[in-house]
């Protein structure tokens, strides 16, 4: 058994190596992960947006400053023309002796209030609302924290689709034929074919979390619990897209539902009332997603008993479907 | 020089192997999916931005009717407890309470810690707004609003979906069924035969784009019909999908032929689509927007649909695009000609 899986490990590693896919797939991953470090900063710091004209005078300009980013004009038709563009950028000028909020006509409510808002208070009398703020000590932003759960969700997917695309190179150079009539079983078969894009998976997670966290904001053991709870997600999908995929064409296809499924369940996850998040619990993703969610965000709520439903739950599938999958690859369950 | 014969007896070829690999289901397929997805999966109503909370405990309720008059009745909450709870809950959520009369208004903001300062000191400048309408606090209105245009209403989250549909995944399959067709030949040996043909490289560059330009016309159409209905702009909607489909298969041929199959590509092309895709956040929050986002091809295509399709008055940006479009498909075509020529039509590639 270890070594009809070690033989078609032996196979996928020559094969990934002449094509550089192993490369490939980690470095496409890594750069996307370095490129979020650049991308980040003004994700977290979103501040609004105003254009001022030169009219308005140099203090009120200065003031404005402490409430968004404040961008300047040279005159009336320079100012229009970037409240026009295709963002929601309100416009301010100053003319016959009164401030204007300049606006297109189709920006988001708050945009379109905030500007005069602000305009009153720098402007009108002292403040009569005795105002104060409470801090509940969460400092830091989350949207590092969701872009590296979304970035360690998408890393399974690579994973599967390095099993899936390897089944269809297996299928499209009759490789599979061959193996047929061999004694080799569907669970060596997936075991073997797995392997590599696990370890690829493994790898992976800890390095991108590392890069958008920081190593010290990480906690390896935790993190690599989860992944692995969650490593038959990633197995499910290659053999999902290997399987139902004819050929290349069709497994891009079948890439892309893939990909809008599992970013779809994510999506859903983070904005769904609570009442409604059950709808979620028959996707294995949705697991994936719980685990990172409480190791990343809700580090006090428990993770074992999620990431106790994401290994049984993803693994009972493929124990289910692993008949099946058998028939589609022409392998029996027991081998030859 | 292009020759004639030659491109329509490619087009026919490269046609013949769409129809053999089932490209044609794929488009069907990707459109039912995205169709259903818009009709009956996405909600109308989505709030992508953070949440307000709001609790009113001054003294006749002094707040509410403006808060439910401002669409904030699905926020308001009875007590304190309550907002701490919810703040508990939804970590991106921030909430205000209320307090005292006119006399002696009162509110407390409660924040998470990590929110922009400017964005609370906005927050700030609301909440005192608010005091001061329902207080009738006689705090003077220091300015006039101007609009270009009349307010227009903003389209349902479901529908607004489409221009993102038509814009990144025109040009998505545009970019993958080109640099499928590519390897396939790599891989079936039928490049070698066309290298010693005299039919050259225009031709064979042309009926790529040809047959994508259809499968981008056909998927737009498709969502479009089905999702907004048949409506006097589809024609200048499917105009933009076709040079969109142009312009993807250009520049996937540039850069496809420097690899050696799919599987590589694939991997490469999530990167390039992940860049394409960033105007998206712009799209959905239109206050945030990265000034480099305005380079990317697809930010102005996005946010050009949805006015075309979802109009506020706006004019002469239709023929701008055509423009730049046009512009980015010629230098794309040049490039795709060289990589073309160098890399696929020369022995030893």
């Amino acid at each position: 058994m270890f070594k009809r899986i070690g033989n078609l490990l032996a196979k996928d590693l020559i094969n990934s190596r002449r094509e550089s896919i192993l490369v490939y797939s980690m470095a496409a991953t890594l750069v996307l992960a370095v490129g979020a470090l650049f991308f980040l900063p003004s994700l977290e710091h979103m501040d609004m947006r105003i254009a001022v004209d030169e009219s308005v005078p140099a203090e009120v300009a200065r003031q404005l400053e402490a409430y968004g980013r404040v961008e300047h004009y040279a005159g009336y038709d320079r100012l229009r023309d970037r409240v026009l563009a295709f963002d929601d950028v309100p416009g301010i000028y100053y003319s016959g002796g009164e401030y204007v909020v300049l606006l297109e006509g189709n920006e988001e409510s708050y945009v379109r209030e905030l500007p005069g808002v602000i305009l009153n208070r720098i402007l009108g009398k002292e403040d009569v609302v005795d105002l104060s703020t409470v801090s509940l000590g969460r400092e830091k932003s989350p949207v590092r924290e969701y872009t590296a759960m979304f970035f360690l969700i998408s890393i399974f997917l690579i994973g599967g689709m390095f099993i899936g695309l390897s089944i269809i190179n297996d299928r499209q150079s009759r490789t599979i034929r061959a193996l047929a009539v061999t004694p080799i079983s569907v669970l060596e078969y997936m075991i073997g074919k797995s392997i590599l894009a696990l370890l690829v998976v493994l790898a992976l997670t800890p390095t991108v979390a590392a890069i958008l966290l920081g190593p010290a904001a990480v906690d390896f053991p935790l993190l690599l619990i989860s992944v692995a709870a969650s490593l038959g997600v990633a197995i499910l999908i290659g053999f999902l897209i290997g399987l139902v995929s004819n050929n290349m064409v069709t497994a891009i296809a079948m890439i892309k539902v893939v990909s809008l499924l599992i970013t779809g369940v994510t999506v859903a996850a983070l904005f769904l009332p609570e009442r409604l998040k059950w709808l979620l619990y028959p996707f294995p993703n949705y697991w994936t997603f719980e685990a990172f969610h409480r190791l990343l965000i809700r580090p006090e709520l428990p993770l074992a008993p999620v990431n106790t439903v994401a290994a049984l739950y993803s693994l009972g599938l493929l124990f289910v479907l692993v008949s099946r999958f058998g028939r589609k690859l022409r392998l029996t369950v027991k081998g030859r | 020089m292009m020759k004639g014969g030659s491109f329509r007896y490619l087009l026919r070829q490269d046609m013949a192997v769409v129809h053999r690999n089932g490209y044609v289901y794929v488009v069907l397929g990707l459109a039912a999916l995205f169709i259903l997805l818009v009709n009956f999966a996405l909600p109308k109503q989505l709030e992508v931005t953070g949440r307000e909370y709001l609790v009113d405990l001054t003294a006749g309720q002094l707040i509410a009717p403006i808060a439910r008059e401002a669409g904030f009745e699905e926020h308001m909450l009875a007590s304190e407890e309550e907002l701490q709870q919810a703040l508990e809950r939804d970590r991106q959520a921030v909430g205000v309470v209320f307090r005292g009369n006119r006399e002696h208004p009162q509110a407390v903001i409660y924040r998470q810690g990590n929110e922009p300062e400017k964005a609370m000191r906005g927050l700030e400048a609301a909440v005192i707004s608010i005091w001061n309408t329902a207080g009738d606090l006689e705090q003077p209105v220091t300015y006039r609003q101007e609009l270009l245009r009349p307010a227009s209403e903003k389209p349902p989250f479901n529908l607004g979906f489409v221009p993102v549909l038509l814009a990144f995944e025109v040009a998505l399959l545009g970019a993958f069924f080109v640099s499928a067709l590519v390897f396939q030949e790599k891989e079936e040996g039928s490049i070698r035969a066309f290298r010693v043909s005299p039919a050259g490289t225009w031709p064979y560059i042309l009926s790529k784009i040809t047959v994508n330009v259809l499968l981008s016309l056909l998927y737009g159409f498709l969502l479009f019909v089905f999702t907004l209905g048949l409506r006097p702009e589809l024609p200048a909607v499917l105009l933009l999908a076709a040079l969109t489909g142009f312009l993807m298969t250009a520049f996937s041929l540039t850069i496809s032929v420097f690899f050696k199959s799919l599987s590589e590509f694939v991997y490469v092309t999530a990167v390039i689509m992940t860049v394409l895709s960033l105007p998206m956040v712009s799209y959905f929050v239109p206050a945030f927007s990265a000034a480099y986002f305005v380079f990317i091809p697809t930010y102005p295509l996005v946010f050009g649909i949805r006015e075309l399709v979802f109009s506020t008055g706006k004019t002469g940006f239709y023929l701008q695009m055509l423009l730049i479009l046009a512009a980015e498909i010629l230098v794309l075509l040049a490039l795709a000609r060289i990589t073309v020529e160098r890399k696929l039509m020369r022995e030893g590639h």
